[in-house]
């Protein structure tokens, strides 16, 4: 029940996404009638995505071979959004390819196109000011998380490089790394050297 | 003599009826509430019927090109996904004995620009209008249990699956858990008709619809009636605690 709960949210979401928005109909029209199925290392049996005119339905069961299979786990998932990571993904083996690569790059660029505006999504229901004005409190309250969480980490870090002496700190890092560079530099220098002494003898 | 002359008789919800009545009386129930039926169904389901409706899809391994009977569809809900996945070579047959459900139906779905591949046709399930062998699926949700002659119906399906086709009967059936069944009496019996009252103006309808389920038959004796049918392999997978069950059955 609850795979059918996620695979329901899903469709949703990737209706709510690719399939609103004009613009983005002949990026659409490229996949439709095409089967993606993902595989992903966590899960037990695969979800297929059946990309139709007016949605792309969700499945966890599909009789007919896909147009094209991906192997993957779930964090490489939230990378797929931005179509520059594709190629970097397959060469670092975090996402296997099966049959035509041609279905997953289209539907990598349409999740691209995407814009999730959550003033957008809300305003059917709360009317355009209450979305708009709701949506920009939750930014600030997400910033503002953000740039604590920020805040934290650089004085914890600071704490336990400068007061507790934990960890080196930065500087001391960058210095001992040029100390080890300058004598992997020595140690070059002087095998050169032995070797040509070995030649002249 | 006399027991001649007495009408054979069925049961209405709770009340027993004359056979041929009980038609005219479904009809009427469905034309009341065929308006307001999806905002029904979500109100009294919490909207878990869509979960339900999806694990039959699951179960259905519809594909590419195939034919599907989608029987007493209502207003579409299963329609509109098989249409998606048979495809343009594939076809799909909502068919509903009641013209008002069927029209709110084939409303629904060509405002969604579903068009194509789905066709429509009124059709009681106990005598089906479609040739032998002519359905790779065949679906039938939250119908059955308003089917006089259910055994004559089944038959019927039977008859116009293909070999190798299966029947799903998706329906309300008999919870697995005591506890669970005392509030769902509640539920069913005081909350749903209020329901009905408020939002479809209807109660009547809406009584009509717990008694039914609790005069449906329940998992083992439905599947039973499925193999005396003929399907083989009779299967059934009880959801939500068994207040919701889907059988499956195969023609070989």
């Amino acid at each position: 029940m609850l795979m059918l709960l996620v695979t329901a949210t899903l469709e949703i979401a990737l209706k709510r996404l690719l399939y609103q928005d004009q613009f983005m109909k002949t990026a659409r029209q490229r996949l439709k009638g095409k089967t993606l199925r993902f595989e992903l290392a966590e899960l037990d049996g695969p979800v297929i995505l059946v990309f139709g005119e007016s949605q792309a339905d969700v499945l966890t069961s599909w009789d007919d071979p896909a147009d094209c299979t991906v192997r993957t786990h779930f964090s490489a998932i939230p990378a797929l959004h931005r179509r520059q990571q594709l190629p970097a993904l397959i060469k670092q083996g975090d996402l296997e390819v099966d049959g035509d690569i041609q279905v997953v790059q289209q539907f990598v660029a349409l999740l691209d196109m995407a814009e999730l505006d959550l003033a957008e999504l809300l305003s059917p229901y709360l009317g355009d000011v209450l979305a708009e004005g709701l949506t920009q409190r939750l930014s600030a309250h997400a910033d503002k998380i953000k740039r604590r969480w920020t805040d934290r980490q650089t004085q914890l870090g600071q704490a336990v490089t400068e007061e507790w002496r934990l960890s080196p700190s930065a500087l001391e890092l960058a210095w001992f790394s040029e100390e080890v560079d300058s004598l992997d530099k020595d140690e070059g220098a002087l095998v050169s050297r032995l070797e040509k002494m070995e030649i002249s003898r | 003599m006399a027991d001649e002359d007495k009408p054979e008789t069925t049961h209405f919800g709770f009340r027993t009826v004359p056979k041929d009545e009980k038609a005219v009386m479904v009809a009427d129930v469905f034309h009341s509430v065929a308006a307001k039926y999806d905002l029904m169904n979500d109100l009294m389901s919490f909207g878990i019927h869509r979960l339900w409706k999806r694990f039959a899809i699951h179960c259905s391994g519809v594909r590419r090109g195939q034919t599907v009977l989608d029987l007493a569809g209502g207003t579409g809900d299963l329609t509109a996904k098989f249409s998606r996945l048979v495809g343009e070579e594939g076809e799909v047959v909502l068919a509903d004995i009641n013209d008002s459900m069927l029209k709110v139906g084939r409303e629904k779905l060509r405002n969604k620009g579903i068009i194509g591949n789905v066709s429509y046709v009124q059709a009681n399930a106990e005598s089906l209008p479609f040739p032998d062998d002519t359905f790779d699926c065949i679906t039938i949700s939250f119908g059955l249990r308003n089917v006089t002659e259910k055994e004559q119906a089944l038959r019927s399906m039977y008859r116009v699956l293909k070999p190798g086709g299966r029947l799903l009967i998706l329906e309300f059936s008999t919870p697995l858990f005591k506890p669970l069944n005392k509030a769902y009496d509640l539920y069913s019996f005081h909350v749903l008709p209020r329901i009905g009252e408020m939002v479809a103006r209807d109660a009547g309808s809406y009584r009509y619809l717990a008694e039914s389920i609790r005069m449906h038959p329940d998992q083992e004796t439905l599947k039973a009636m499925m193999l005396d049918a003929g399907f083989d392999s009779a299967e059934y997978f009880n959801m939500t605690g068994g207040i919701v069950a889907l059988h499956r059955g195969y023609k070989f």
